[in-house]
Order: structure tokens, then sequence, then C-alpha cells
């Protein structure tokens, strides 16, 4: 650009730059898309981006992004206390939420525990989650954790930590991807699928 | 140092069993394809990581995946897991390249399902990945310590107790990147009976009358020594564990992050 640097365009290109999967090319096109609409655009766009984080917070007894505590779910009088769907992040409860399956209630851990990262089970919200088993009337803690080694990981501390209570523990089936073809599916699907095969009947 | 333009296709390759899949002239990048265990995977962007693998026949490999991370790419779709093993093929613009390799294709071959049915065993074999993708060098082969490293993972998926397979790996380790201590004789004297400390800095034990002279030792009790001597009767598991994790400690500048979650430092030790 020519003559002056216009310092306010540069850094709301820097801005823009910033957001997962924006180059400087597309930050270019944001900022000038910005500097051409009216002015009420800019201040409805600073003002959402205000919003979400003045008024969004995390429930306070599962986690869940929210803005009001306790969040929807929780203070659903229909939903089942007694069985805990246990998820990494808010928007694995949001996949599970969307089969429209799940009676219970969720708990996001906010993460999983990755020693080689630095997360310990301290850095999440497992002990939130062991004073809810402890509190009320548990029956079920589903572990729907990502199957990956962490998940699977996170899965048995957590577990370990409730063998003295009076609660199942259970996750999610795993295997083959339902729709898709045998041939297909990885190894480690099919070890999954053949050592959790279950009975038809 | 090869000049990096210096045409490829007339390079011989030092190690005679390296497979080189192709090489385009238009981008000057080479391909590579080898047999390997995924050591860690750190994530660099929201579809993106940098995967850290063992391969076969090139030793340790870094290269960064684009879409294994939350992938648009149907070949990616299921993601990479830590510790499994694959086919794993990736381009980079030559061999020994300092430069980060971009992965082009991964195929799973298998996984160690025991590793995931008990957390002493996860943690142990997370170990075995962190000192390997630590103690060793990019473009180094050791196809010996593959298998070394493949053996040790099945072992660990299958015991009651891991840690006897740890120590097994952990030699295996210190003995292809060299660093393997002297068990057998004292480091300054060179006799072989009155063994009483391992010395890291000395790079093996040191005799009761030799210790004096040195700052920096631990004392090893008997049994720790004769399993590290190679006595397979020997029951020492702890001891032998404590003082190879602390060799390596030494050589890396720092205690491995999981070290801790094999043995806690509170049951360490080094006399059994
Ligand atoms: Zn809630
Ligand atoms: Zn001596």
């Amino acid at each position: 650009m020519n003559g002056e640097p216009l310092e306010s365009l540069a850094r709301l290109k820097e801005r823009f730059q910033q957001l997962p999967g924006v180059g400087p090319r597309s930050a270019e096109r944001l900022a000038f898309f910005v500097l051409r609409e009216p002015k009420e655009f800019a201040e409805s766009l600073s003002n959402a981006i205000l919003d979400i984080k003045q008024k969004i917070i995390h429930c306070k007894t599962c986690f869940n992004l929210t803005e009001s505590d306790p969040c929807a779910i929780c203070s659903n009088p229909r939903r089942d206390r007694s069985e805990i769907w246990v998820v990494e992040q808010p928007k694995d409860l949001i996949s599970l939420e969307r089969t429209g399956l799940v009676q219970g209630v969720y708990h996001v851990l906010m993460g999983h525990i990755a020693p080689l990262e630095g997360v310990e089970p301290e850095n999440l919200t497992i002990d939130a989650l062991v004073q809810r088993v402890r509190d009320g009337s548990v029956r079920e803690v589903v572990l729907a954790l990502n199957p990956t080694l962490e998940g699977d990981g996170t899965s048995l501390h957590i577990q370990s930590l409730f063998s003295e209570f009076d609660v199942h523990v259970t996750r999610p089936a795993r295997g083959l991807a339902v729709g898709s073809q045998l041939e297909y599916a990885t190894p480690s699907m099919l070890e999954s699928a053949i050592r959790g095969r279950s009975k038809l009947s | 140092m090869i000049h990096p333009l210096t045409p490829r296709i007339s390079q011989t390759t030092n190690q005679p069993t390296s497979r080189r899949l192709g090489f385009s002239y238009h981008t000057r990048m080479a391909v590579f394809t080898d047999t390997a265990i995924v050591l860690n995977r750190i994530d660099f962007s929201e579809t993106s990581q940098i995967l850290v693998f063992m391969s076969k026949e090139h030793g340790k490999v870094r290269a960064i995946g684009k879409g294994t991370k939350r992938s648009t790419k149907k070949r990616f779709a299921v993601g990479i897991d830590l510790l499994e093993v694959g086919y794993l093929s990736w381009s980079s613009k030559h061999e020994r390249s300092e430069t980060l390799a971009t992965l082009t294709e991964w195929k799973q071959i298998r996984m160690f399902g025991g590793l995931r049915e008990k957390l002493s065993r996860l943690y142990s074999a997370q170990y075995v990945a962190e000192i390997t993708a630590r103690m060793t060098e990019d473009w180094d082969p050791h196809p010996e310590l593959y298998d070394a490293l493949f053996a040790s993972l099945l072992d660990i998926g299958n015991a009651e107790e891991p840690v006897d397979a740890v120590v097994q790996y952990q030699l295996a380790l210190l003995n292809a990147t060299g660093s393997l201590p002297r068990f057998d004789a004292c480091q300054r004297c060179q006799r072989s009976n009155d063994l009483s400390h391992f010395s890291s800095f000395e790079g093996g034990m040191i005799c009761r009358h030799c210790e004096a002279g040195q700052v920096e030792k631990r004392e090893i009790g008997g049994e720790t020594l004769r399993r590290l001597q190679g006595a397979t009767s020997s029951t020492a598991r702890i001891g032998p564990f404590s003082v190879l994790n602390y060799h390596i400690s030494h050589q890396l500048g720092r205690e491995p992050m999981l070290a801790q979650k094999v043995v806690p430092s509170s049951k360490q030790r080094l006399v059994e």
C-alpha cells in the first residue's frame, strides 16, 4: 500500500489473522469488508464478540457452556440425574445431544489427561465429577471420551476413582462404523469390534 | 551436506534398505515410505498436527499432518492415534533434510489393544515412547531399536506389572544410542568386584575404593546390579528402572515427563 500506513486497518487485519484458518489474504479481505460496511455492522459485530465473552459462562454443575447457571440441561426436570454422560469438550456434548437419545445429564471434563503436555487430572473437572457422584443418587457414569489413547487413559483414571462407589461405569460401544464397508475398516476398528461383539436377540 | 539442488536420482542413499518411492523434479520433493510407530502428536493448528514417528528404516521422522486432527480429507478421516503401527509415507526435500517433512499417507496396520486396559500399561508405554522420541535423532536409522520398541509395546500390553518390560527397553535404547553404561567393572580402576555406586558422568559403576572421589553418584543394591548385568533371574524391578531412568535423565538434562507415572519418585529407589 502506498502513502501513509493505515494503522487501524493493519491492526484489524492482524486480529483476523489470529483466527483459525485465516491467512493474511483472507484477513485483509475481511478487514476491507468491515471498512466498506456501514458503521452499524461494525457495532453489531463487535457487540456480538463482546457478548460471548461476557454472557457465556460454564455451568457450575456440568461445566457446559451456558448463559444461565445451571444450564438448560441441568435445570430440565425431565432429565435423568442418575445417569451422567462424561465428555471431553462442550462440542462433544452438542454431538451427543443432537442424537436426542441421551436421557441423562452431562459432565464436561474440559480436556483429557495428557502427561506429555502437562495436563494432569487436577487440571480437569474430575474432582467436581467425583463430588457429583458422591453427593447424588447417580446410578451410571458413561465415559463418552474420544477413543484415543489419551481419552482411554482418562477413562481408566476416572474408573479407578469410582472403584469403591456403588455406580456403574460404562462407555459407548466402539468398532465398525455403521454404514461403512468392513473391508475398509482399520485394524483397530476391527479389533474393537471383535472384542466387543454383542448378541443379537 | 549435499546441496539441495543436486539431482537426487543419482544419489545413493546410505541405507541399502531405504526405499524411496518417487522423486519429482518439479517440486524437488522426495517421497519416502516405511513402517512406523506413532511416538507423539502435537496440535499445530485447528486441523493439523506435528507427528513424531519411529520408522523401521529411517529412524525418527517428524512430519506435519495436514488434516490429521480434524479432517476434511477422507484419507485421514479416522485420525492417527498414539502408539499405533502403520505404513507411513512422507515427503521431504531430500533425505536428512532438516525441514519438517509432510505426511502424505498413513495406513494403520495394528494397535496394541492391551495398553488400553490398564493405566500402568498405558503410562509405561507412553514413557517408552517419550524416551525414544527424546533420545534419538531424526534420520538416524535404528532398525534394531524399532524392533525393540515393537516388542516392548507388545510385552507391556500383556504385562500384569509392566516395569520389567520397560527396563528391557531402557537397556535397548541406551545400547542403540551408544550411551549404555558399563555395569561389569569400575569405570575408574576397572576392578569387577566391590562395585557399589553408579555414576552417570563416569558412564557406569564405580567401586567402593574409588567412590569417595566421585561427587555425582548413587548407591546401588546387589539385586539391582545383578539385573543390570543381565541376570534375568533377578527379581529387582524398581531399582533397575530407577538407575536407568536416572541415567537417561542425565543424558536429557531433565527427567522424562512420564517417569513419575511409571514409578513415583517416592517409590523410586536405587538400592534393592
Ligand atoms: Zn449444566
Ligand atoms: Zn574402582
